[in-house]
């Protein structure tokens, strides 16, 4: 079985101050001197993977894992961490700087289905929202350019009885939802208690994968151009950032006892009915 | 300009989510020459529907055979569509009205966009405003092509009446539809019993900080002495400190108690969205720059454990002073 796992990795915001949320006049923030992370839906979409595959070890149909990522040179980095912990290949689709993809799913699920044909993949598991554009769309978009059936929300992911069929736990509106389906089919991630988190690569794993190549696709090899890949959904026309408008009252004490004694007598006594 | 509200009547939280498109509504009501509601439902015809905050011009029930699948409502959808298009569709908040304002704006040439807090047609175009950058900064935006199909953003608990539907109105729709070749077999298991943090006065949301369940533990107990439900952020949640359910953020709960307490959390966007609402903030947290203490009202720098202890201890004392000063009042009074 060919899996497909597609990530992308974000800015840590929590590092980022007040005075670091300006826009130059494209609407692009500054966030190059941010640490970058996968973001977290991804990471249990990665960890899930791993988990399956050690499952279809048993199978005769050998499994086959790509990380795929739509990003520039700063994916790199990541698809080694991938590699090293047991991904086969890693994969990262190359865009024209000059493409606004932030806000553009359209574009980045025509890449990425275009990628998933062409390698004949059957199975593909994103997350489920997060980078810059917030979109949450990419998942279904992928599912309607395959044409494939998609279950979002997915908590857990076993293999049933053959490697064309996988037991599948997902959320739905007040309730699980446990299914055997048949591939192909497009899993998007939940927030998964199975694989909450991305194992660590050991150093030999990270040395090792340091030899093996990434692989490199430019949108053009994929047939679309950047008047293709240009956003036909939605134009940003501004950007704005909430001024919470709250000073916070900091409560200064000697010993955490004293901290804690103001805090009540000021503030909660009158607000809990005790 | 036609718009068609699309909520599915079996849904646990339909009081809710009619209560979260009303909040659209508010702004762009009056734009719209014709609204209809479209209510899917599976088994029994519904009587009843949610009060919308608007006149309807029509009311459709369209039975769907395979609830969980969102296929299912997408086929019927693009049917339905063709029946009687519309210009603009609201969705609603939760996974299910995601997928389907995505996928069907697909299908139909629109555009769509998720979590969408405010709509406004300006002349003949729709404008969105929604998050951006992990709810860090909101975005306006314009879409291009109609049908416009829109998953409204999560808003605080305050879910809508119910109203007896009147009958002029209703048609029902019934299509064929086709079983899944992709699902071999499926069960769904209920959820327990909603927690009640959506809808209480005090909240003592717990996050990464708290270092380890055993933490969590002494928080929870200190929790119940003061009365509060205890919430989580994802890491606590992910860690399993915490349960599922008690989730707060913008892929958790928007809760909007009278007091929360945020214990040991960044304040991230994506997080703080879920607590902002609140109408008395404390924050607790070790680092003076934490995010969190921007949208506090009250924050103590300092270790969450000792502080949430030592408010323990003061509010127990406050409440034994309370009880004998009770008795003895009530000694004084029966002498
Ligand atoms: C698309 C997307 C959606 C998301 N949705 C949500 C969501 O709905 N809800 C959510 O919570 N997260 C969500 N997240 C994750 C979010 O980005 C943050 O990672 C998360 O909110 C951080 O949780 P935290 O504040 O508990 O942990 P951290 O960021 O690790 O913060 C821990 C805090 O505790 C403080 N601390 C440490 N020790 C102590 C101590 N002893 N006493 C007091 N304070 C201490 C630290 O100073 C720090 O500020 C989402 C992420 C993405 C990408």
């Amino acid at each position: 079985m060919k899996i497909a796992v597609c990530f992308k990795i974000i800015a840590d915001y929590d590092r980022m101050s007040e005075k670091d949320w300006e826009w130059d006049d494209r609407h692009f923030i500054d966030i190059s001197f941010v640490r970058h992370i996968f973001n977290c839906f991804d990471e249990s979409a990665l960890e899930m993977t791993l988990k399956l595959s050690k499952q279809l070890e048993n199978l005769p149909d050998p499994c086959e894992l790509t990380a795929l990522t739509v990003d520039d040179e700063q994916g790199d980095l990541f698809l080694k961490h991938l590699i090293a912990i047991g991904f086969d290949h890693g994969v990262r689709i190359q865009c024209d700087g000059r493409l606004d993809m932030r806000f553009n799913s359209h574009g980045i699920s025509n890449l990425i289905s275009r990628y998933i044909r062409q390698e004949g993949q059957t199975l593909v598991i994103l997350g489920y929202q997060g980078g810059d554009g917030d979109n949450g769309q990419t998942g279904f978009l992928v599912a309607e350019h395959l044409g494939w059936p998609c279950i979002r929300e997915v908590i857990e992911v076993t293999v049933a009885e053959s490697s064309d069929l996988l037991k599948v736990k997902s959320r739905i509106d007040g309730a699980t939802l446990v299914q055997r389906v048949k591939l192909p089919m497009v899993l998007i991630m939940g927030h998964s208690l199975d694989s909450p988190y991305l194992r660590v690569p050991t150093l030999k794993q990270k040395l090792n994968a340091k030899k093996k190549p990434l692989t490199i696709v430019s949108s053009t090899e994929l047939g679309l151009d950047n008047d293709a890949l240009h956003s036909k959904d939605k134009t940003l026309m501004d950007l704005h950032r909430h001024n919470p408008g709250k000073s916070c009252v900091f409560l200064e004490g000697k010993t955490a006892q004293e901290q804690a004694k103001k805090l009540y007598d000021k503030y909660l006594k009158q607000r809990l009915s005790l | 300009m036609k718009a068609a509200l699309v909520l599915s009547f079996d849904s646990n939280s339909l009081q809710q989510q009619a209560h979260e498109i009303n909040a659209m509504l508010n702004h762009t009501g009056t734009q719209f020459s014709n609204v209809e509601l479209w209510l899917f439902y599976k088994d029994r015809k519904p009587e009843f529907s949610p009060e919308i905050f608007c006149p309807l011009s029509g009311i459709k029930l369209i039975q769907v055979e395979y609830v969980h699948l969102p296929e299912s409502y997408l086929d019927l959808l693009v049917a339905l569509m063709g029946q009687c298009p519309m210009d603009l569709l609201l969705f609603t908040s939760d996974g299910l009205g995601q997928e389907l304002a995505t996928r069907l704006a697909y299908r139909l040439n629109g555009s769509s966009a998720l979590k969408v807090e405010d709509c406004r047609l300006i002349r003949d175009t729709l404008e969105v405003i929604k998050p951006v950058y992990g709810n860090n900064l909101s975005a306006r935006f314009v879409l291009k092509s109609s049908p416009y199909c829109l998953s409204v953003a999560k808003q605080p608990f305050h879910p809508v009446k119910m109203i007896l539907m009147e009958l002029l109105k209703i048609k029902t729709i019934l299509l064929n539809q086709t079983q899944p070749w992709w699902v071999k077999e499926h069960l769904t298991i209920l959820d327990p019993p909603k927690t009640g943090l959506s809808n209480t006065d005090l909240v003592l949301v717990v996050g990464q900080g708290a270092g380890n369940k055993k933490t969590v533990d002494v928080l929870k107990g200190i929790a119940d002495t003061i009365g509060a439900e205890i919430g989580g952020s994802r890491p606590a949640v992910m860690n399993a400190w915490i349960d599922i359910n008690r989730l707060i953020g913008a892929s958790g709960l928007i809760i909007s108690p009278k007091l929360c307490i945020a214990a040991g959390v960044s304040g991230t966007g994506v997080f703080s969205v879920g607590i902002k609402n609140s109408r008395f903030i404390v924050a607790i947290n070790i680092d003076s720059k934490a995010p969190i203490f921007q949208i506090a009202d009250v924050g103590i720098v300092g270790d969450l454990a000792t502080i949430l202890l030592e408010l323990e201890k003061v509010i127990l004392t406050d409440k034994n002073k309370k009880q004998v000063h009770h008795i003895v009042e009530s000694r004084i009074e029966t002498q």
